[in-house]
């Protein structure tokens, strides 16, 4: 007969490097054994326990929540919660061990035991060697833990098994510990070894050659039948394993997370606050009366919080933000949630509900039971400011931020492995450089020969196979981007709390799956520089119209801003401007906000695998007829004519076409974000299908709904986030076609963000009319500004080589009629030498000691230090050669990475010419098919989604030309393509709906043409 | 190459091939990656160069007494007071380029100047050109671009934001003002190019060596003689060592014969010793061993390779092993049995039995010295008492005979099975679960049963 057992000491592989199972994998297979109960005691970590919850939930396994610690002073056991409040011990024992140690490791001392012994179930792993100081070890801890302490016996077919039974029986009976049988389980099943001694070897640095007796002799510490668990224990072992894990009753689906309370003044309820909160809010944003349609939708939406009791949530966002704003920080909320009238009215977002109700109808739902979504998205250089007010006022016991599991990827897969299996650094550099065997794992052989390995040799022959099985696995715990969590009790009775890497940041064990599966409230806060850019723009136009100018203030729906998105008209603009934003833009035609929306959401890896880029585009041009297979499929896709295109049009696809519920929409929603981790969508893939085709759809048009699902896993792309960057996409755009001027200074000031570097952001607002001032000492600012005629004067922060402090020096120590000389300027700023001849090497001394290189040997005789100043002799004047245009470009370009003199192309037009290379312009100006060459200064390269295309961007005098480059091409002219500053390229016009592309068939580096003038690109994946 | 610098590793002197692929001087690795990527790249090894620039700087003492280095990569040759012996300046060259051929430098950089700097920096510039009159030094250099002069990447810069590109240009500033600027330095050496300062540099010398040759009087084939002649020598070298604070681990003594070609007799000490007394006694030891070939001369001894001392020298005699220096002795018992007689045995910290041991340098420390990292299991040690005294060469497959191994009689499992898996990495994975056997005689046996085939074997014998 088979015994009945429970594994009480299981690693899942949430233990970094040393357990080889996912907990899912752990779960599955104890149930699958016939276990009664399996704990899971990552060692002095809960990160894997919510997965492991999950999975046992649904498979009615009986879960324990538990760790592994090893002290300080080499005692060893293995904790288990019984309760609730056991629980609460364990996640603050284990905080406190964490905390006091540097990320990724602990430190527990007995005494820190003996503190937290009062509810804890303890298991003693008792030493090798059982000689007198094991037997004290024994002792004490039968001491702290009375009647809930055991001596953990296992056995994995070792040297003198049976010995060491007697022994640790004759043990626990001289410390009175009941003896319980355990597995130290890292593996579910035996085949996990080679996998395991990978692991292990990876942990300790060494090839696993070299790891010798610090592996495991065999493969025992999977989790073991129970007819062979019967042969090895006694009885009374195994049955103890059964009295123990009765006595833990505790569940993860019993923490009751709560929201903060303080945000509510005394005598008011959450409720009663949020509502008169918002109706401020509404009198403020409707002085001029509030439209029917909101007051209901208010109504209706609160009602909907008061029926969730998400009031708190909604305050605390809302205090977030209120505080935010009242430092001057410029934010927006985006998010399922966000689109509320309540949230409009709290401030939160500025989408106007009156304005564009489209987007309220999928507010929070009842039915999908998940948390409301909220994130707030600060100006990039401010962001610090607001976590840390968080941490000021929640306290660090109340608020850190979550967790994200950072995962082997094939290329930290392959180095690791491939040291373990004692590869050299060489080889996997070459292999890891180039990964295209990945996707095709037949070229495998050929990529290790090129690297110098003998693809038949077993190293080889164990690569791949290992570097499958390690994909996937959990390396370690990394900070959120932004996602913070807020109790009203501390976190750490909830979720044990680390140090992050960086110093002042603390994060919860568990990531953003994790805390959505147990509801706890997380606000992502996150950093974005646009809203950097549109603040710094706002208030340069404020400051010239002398009145205080918002984002609200910025008039809706100007048909000039739309005009001009759709001639492709977009550097600059949030959003919008990249390369394949600009190729959609005039085919789209955007004519209101809600075609911003679907502009934003469009151009995404998603829908473009989904292919429903095109059909879109044929449907608004009237090129083929819009239809729906159902009337509920209508309801659904009519505002996107027919093609799903956004997050939630797929997830309600799947309720009203396939049948799903609400729940396993959301399911699926979750899936798509983990499904090539997990590959676990197959069983939505078929349920999706078979749904389909029972309610009488095409399989055609489910493939394509499935093909689309897939697309999303990685960018999934919801409307709630796209209509808020649609929002920042028009405020940009709106900022740039009627303030240009000061939407040059207000990127170029929170520059670097975007796709453009300032260089190009001068040329493209050059030829919008903008004129741009060089940087000066006598007239620039630390940034970029704006001068009483409306042009813009580069500020001292594009100056190589000069600190924040010397550039604010300089603008404040500027006499009324401006410095003298470069001598009282060294003065009045106290500036050293490497300051004096960045400025020189700038050009920014022109007006006060002629040429640069003049400049240049003036500030180079300055004495900086002021009493020596008076004593220097007068020199002499040095005969130096004025720079030519072309050196002067070059300094410029070297110094400021721009020039205002001349476009560098300007002075090689001759030569070009003779070569018959066009313009720009005059390119743009071709009909489609003709061929033609052009050439430019390469200002940008882009493949994007890793795809079959590589978009190149090249500038001349006149303009920007956009070339297409096929993989094929850019394969066989790799060292043009990517080693060109100046290329030259021949091709076919192709000419679609006002775009025009280049499509290469030559590539030519003319690079050494321009001399020493490097230019910086900007290259994006 | 590649070099490690600020900010990673960066491409030095790529070949042809690498050019053809767009790979330049001073690019950084990643950049020269995305150009080739099947680049190969070596790492410049700074003391390797220095070595090489040393050897060629003693080969060329053989041209002048007083050669200096340049380093990374030049050497300067005051050859004025050679010329007449070499025959010209034309022969002397000849001589140079040919030797410089032979030792494998293809295309060496040679220049001929009245000044130290002058010729360097002509070298570097690659202008193979001889200029013997000091005077025309201001016109010849001032063709010369900038980046000859040792300056700092900084000092470079500001030359190039000046737009200085001929060193004429420079020498055409005012002089206070370019110190001023760039320090005194490059003022000092341009005056010393155009021989306007004396510019004395240090000699090159060559490295210690210690070379002696002791002759005796007659032809003697007797010890006695011998280990006179030793024991002189020995003091010797003692001495030369203790001066440089050196030792030694190993000489070749060379013996000169009458008739008879030289002979060479190898001492080896076992550890680094600067004792004479010691290596007299390896001396002994040696000529007990084997006899003369022929009888001796004179006795020799070159020595260029020394090592560094590790602790006083502390006088050793009489027996060593008894004084718990089994070093010595070792080394003693090596000269006495020769090389191959003598092994030590090593443990290897491997879970497969027969790959657990491994026959190694006979060491001088004692077994049970030795430390045993701890294993996976927590254990400090191998499972040493459950192993057998003797382990077969080869496991010996096992017959079955009413379904029990069988060795000779039938073999009866004791206690559990040891599962021992492991080594699947390289190439002898096991899968073996051992017994204890014992047999009706009370021999008691090692045995496992092979966990893939089912098959027995037996793999050692206990006492």
């Amino acid at each position: 007969m088979l015994c009945d057992y429970a594994e009480l000491h299981c690693l899942s592989n949430f233990s970094f490097l040393r357990g080889a199972s996912h907990p899912e994998e752990l779960v599955a297979r104890a149930q699958a054994l016939g276990y009664r109960a399996l704990a899971i005691t990552d060692e002095c970590s809960l990160a894997g326990i919510v997965r492991a919850h999950l999975a046992a939930r649904e498979a009615g396994l009986p879960l324990i929540i538990g760790s592994e610690l090893r002290l300080a002073d080499g005692l060893r056991l293995v904790l288990l919660a019984p309760d609730r409040e056991a629980y609460g011990d364990l996640s603050e024992l284990i905080s406190l061990g964490r905390r006091r140690a540097d990320k990724g490791s602990y430190r527990l001392e007995r005494a820190d035991l003996a503190s937290y012994s009062g509810r804890l179930l303890a298991l003693w792993l008792p030493p090798e060697a059982l000689d007198a100081e094991a037997e004290a070890s024994g002792l004490w801890f039968a001491e702290q833990f009375p009647g809930r302490a055991w001596l953990a016996g296992e056995l994995f077919h070792g040297p003198g098994d049976l010995r060491r039974l007697a022994e640790l029986e004759a043990l626990g009976r001289r410390c009175s510990l009941p003896r319980v049988a355990a597995g130290d389980v890292h593996m579910h099943v035996r085949s996990r070894r080679v996998l395991q001694d990978t692991l292990s070897a990876i942990r300790l640095g060494r090839p696993l050659a070299d790891c010798g007796q610090a592996l495991f002799a065999n493969g025992e510490r999977h989790l073991r039948g129970r007819f062979r668990l019967g042969r090895l224990y006694p009885e009374a072992w195994l049955a103890e394993t059964l009295a123990i894990a009765a006595r833990c009753r505790f569940s993860l689906d019993s923490l009751r997370y709560e929201y903060p309370e303080e945000l509510v003044p005394p005598g008011r309820t959450p409720g009663s606050h949020l509502a008169a909160l918002v109706s401020a809010g509404l009198a403020r944003r409707y002085a001029g009366g509030m439209p029917e349609s909101v007051r209901a939708l208010v109504a209706k939406e609160l009602a909907l919080i008061a029926e969730l009791a998400y009031e708190p949530y909604f305050l605390t966002v809302e205090d977030i933000v209120a505080w935010a704003r009242g430092q001057g920080i410029l934010c927006q909320g985006r998010g399922s949630a966000a689109n509320s009238a309540v949230c409009y009215a709290l401030g939160i977002t500025e989408v106007d509900p009156g304005r564009m109700n489209l987007l309220f109808e999928r507010f929070v739902s009842k039915e999908r039971a998940e948390p409301p979504d909220i994130d707030v998205d600060f100006e990039h250089e401010r962001r610090e400011e607001v976590i840390q007010y968080l941490y000021r006022k929640y306290g660090r016991e109340r608020a850190a931020l979550a967790a994200t599991v950072v995962r082997y990827q094939p290329r930290s897969a392959l180095r690791d492995v491939g040291r373990a299996l004692g590869l050299a650094e060489a080889q996997l550099d070459a292999l890891s450089r180039n990964l295209a065997w990945w996707d095709s794992p037949e070229s495998l052989p050929e990529r290790l020969s090129e690297a110098g390995l003998d693809p038949d040799s077993r190293a080889a022959r164990l690569l791949l196979p290992l570097v499958q099985g390690l994909l996937g696995f959990p390396r370690h715990l990394s900070q959120h981007v932004g996602g913070f969590v807020m109790s009203r009790g501390p976190l750490v009775r909830l979720v044990p709390i680390e140090n992050a890497a960086m110093a002042e940041r603390t994060v919860l064990q568990w990531d953003k799956d994790d805390l959505d599966a147990m509801g706890l409230m997380k606000v992502d806060v996150l950093a974005l520089g646009m809203l950097s850019a549109i603040r710094r723009t706002l208030e340069l136009i404020a400051r010239r119209r002398g009145r205080p100018f918002g984002l609200a203030d910025i008039p809706a729906e100007d048909p000039a801003v739309y005009a001009m998105l759709s001639k492709a008209d977009s550097v600059g603009v949030f959003q919008v401007e990249s390369r394949a934003q600009m190729s959609m833009l005039p085919r789209l035609r955007p004519e209101n906000f809600y075609d911003l929306v679907i502009e934003v959401a469009l151009v995404r890896p998603g829908p473009i695998q989904g292919g429903m880029v095109h059909p879109y585009l044929r449907r608004r041009q009237g090129l083929e007829p819009v239809d729906y297979p159902s009337e509920a499929v209508r309801e659904v896709l009519e505002r996107s004519l027919g093609v799903p295109i956004f997050q939630e049009q797929v997830m309600q696809l799947a309720v009203v076409a396939a049948g799903f519920s609400p729940g396993e929409a959301d399911q699926l929603r979750r899936s798509m974000a983990a499904w090539r981790r997990t590959g676990k969508l197959d069983k939505f893939r078929q349920k999706l299908l078979t749904g389909m085709a029972e309610r009488g759809y095409e399989q055609a048009f489910a493939e394509r709904i499935f093909a689309q699902i897939e697309g999303f896993s990685e960018y999934g792309f919801p409307e709630s986030h796209a209509a808020s960057f649609a929002l920042l996409a028009y405020a940009s755009a709106w900022l740039k076609c009627h303030e240009p001027a000061a939407f040059l200074c207000g990127l170029l000031n929170a520059y670097p963000m975007g796709f453009y570097t300032p260089a190009q952001l001068i040329q493209d607002a050059r030829r919008h009319g903008v004129a741009v001032l060089p940087v000066d000492v006598q007239a620039s600012a630390w940034e970029s500004s704006l001068d009483g005629q409306g042009a813009v004067r580069l500020g001292l922060r594009l100056v190589k080589g000069l600190g924040h402090a010397a550039g604010e020096a300089i603008a404040r120590a500027r006499p009324a009629q401006g410095y003298a000389g470069a001598d009282e300027l060294q003065r009045r700023a106290a500036l050293d030498r490497a300051e004096l001849a960045a400025l020189a090497e700038a050009d920014a001394l022109a007006s006060l000691s002629g040429h640069r290189r003049q400049a240049w040997w003036q500030v180079g005789g300055l004495e900086t230090r002021r009493d020596l100043a008076s004593t220097s002799p007068p020199e002499d004047p040095a005969p130096l050669p004025a720079p030519s245009l072309g050196e002067d470009l070059t300094a410029d370009y070297r110094s400021l990475g721009l020039s205002l003199r001349a476009h560098p192309l300007a002075l090689l037009r001759e030569r070009l010419a003779a070569e018959r290379l066009v313009t720009a312009q005059a390119l743009s100006a071709m009909p489609d098919g003709r061929l033609a060459r052009t050439a430019g200064l390469v200002v940008g390269r882009q493949r994007p989604g890793g795809g079959k295309v590589v978009f190149v961007t090249l500038e001349d005098e006149t303009g920007n030309a956009n070339v297409i480059v096929w993989s094929s091409l850019a394969e066989t002219q790799r060292r043009e393509l990517l080693g060109a500053t100046l290329l030259a390229v021949y091709g076919v016009v192709q000419r679609e709906g006002g775009v025009v592309h280049l499509l290469a068939k030559r590539l030519v580096d003319k690079s050494e043409w321009l001399g020493a003038l490097s230019v910086p690109s900007r290259d994006f994946r | 190459m590649l070099e490690r610098r600020a900010g990673g590793d960066w491409v030095r002197a790529p070949n042809a091939t690498a050019q053809a692929l767009g790979v330049q001087e001073g690019m950084k690795h990643a950049a020269a990656l995305a150009r080739a990527g099947a680049l190969h790249g070596l790492r410049r090894q700074p003391a390797r160069e220095r070595e090489t620039l040393e050897a060629l700087a003693e080969w060329s003492l053989q041209f002048t007494a007083l050669v200096s280095l340049e380093p990374p990569d030049a050497l300067v040759l005051e050859i004025g007071g050679s010329l007449r012996y070499f025959g010209g300046l034309p022969a002397l060259r000849r001589r140079l380029d040919a030797g410089l051929a032979e030792q494998g430098f293809t295309a060496p950089q040679l220049a001929c100047a009245p000044t130290p700097l002058a010729a360097l920096w002509q070298a570097r510039a690659g202008r193979d050109e001889t200029v013997l009159d000091a005077a025309a030094l201001p016109e010849v250099l001032g063709r010369l671009p900038v980046t000859v002069l040792p300056l700092a990447d900084k000092a470079r810069a500001s030359l190039e934001a000046l737009g200085l590109r001929r060193l004429s240009e420079l020498l055409a500033l005012p002089s206070s003002g370019l110190a001023r600027r760039f320090g005194p330095v490059l003022g000092q050496s341009l005056a010393r190019a155009l021989g306007q300062a004396p510019d004395p540099r240090p000699g090159f010398e060559a490295p210690a060596c210690f070379v002696r040759r002791l002759e005796l009087g007659w032809p003697a084939s007797d010890g006695e003689a011998l280990l006179f002649l030793g024991r002189r020598l020995f003091a010797e070298l003692a001495a030369f060592l203790d001066r440089r604070g050196l030792a030694v681990q190993a000489l070749c003594l060379e013996l000169e014969h009458d008739r008879d070609p030289p002979s060479r007799r190898a001492l080896g000490f076992g550890q680094a010793t600067a004792c004479a007394q010691a290596m007299l006694l390896i001396w002994r030891e040696e000529l007990a061993r084997q006899a003369l070939p022929a009888p001796v001369t004179a006795m020799g001894l070159r020595l260029r390779e020394f090592c560094e001392r590790q602790a006083p020298p502390r006088d050793l005699f009489d027996d060593p092993a008894r004084r718990g220096e089994p070093a010595l002795w070792l080394a003693r018992m090596r000269t006495r049995l020769g090389e191959a007689a003598l092994g030590g045995l090593d443990c290897v910290a491997d879970h497969r039995p027969e790959r657990a041991w491994r026959r190694g340098e006979p060491d001088a420390a004692l077994p049970g010295m030795r430390d045993a990292s701890p294993n996976a299991d927590g254990a400090a040690s191998g499972p040493a008492e459950t192993r057998p005294g003797w382990l077969l060469a080869e496991p010996e497959p096992l017959p079955l005979r009413e379904e029990r191994p069988w060795h000779g009689e039938a073999l009866f499992l004791e206690g559990r099975a040891e599962r021992i898996e492991s080594g699947w990495w390289d190439g002898e994975p096991v899968r073996r679960d051992y017994y204890r056997a014992a047999g009706p005689s009370g021999r008691h046996y090692w045995i496992y049963q092979d966990r893939q085939s089912l098959a027995w074997f037996l793999h050692g014998l206990f006492a």
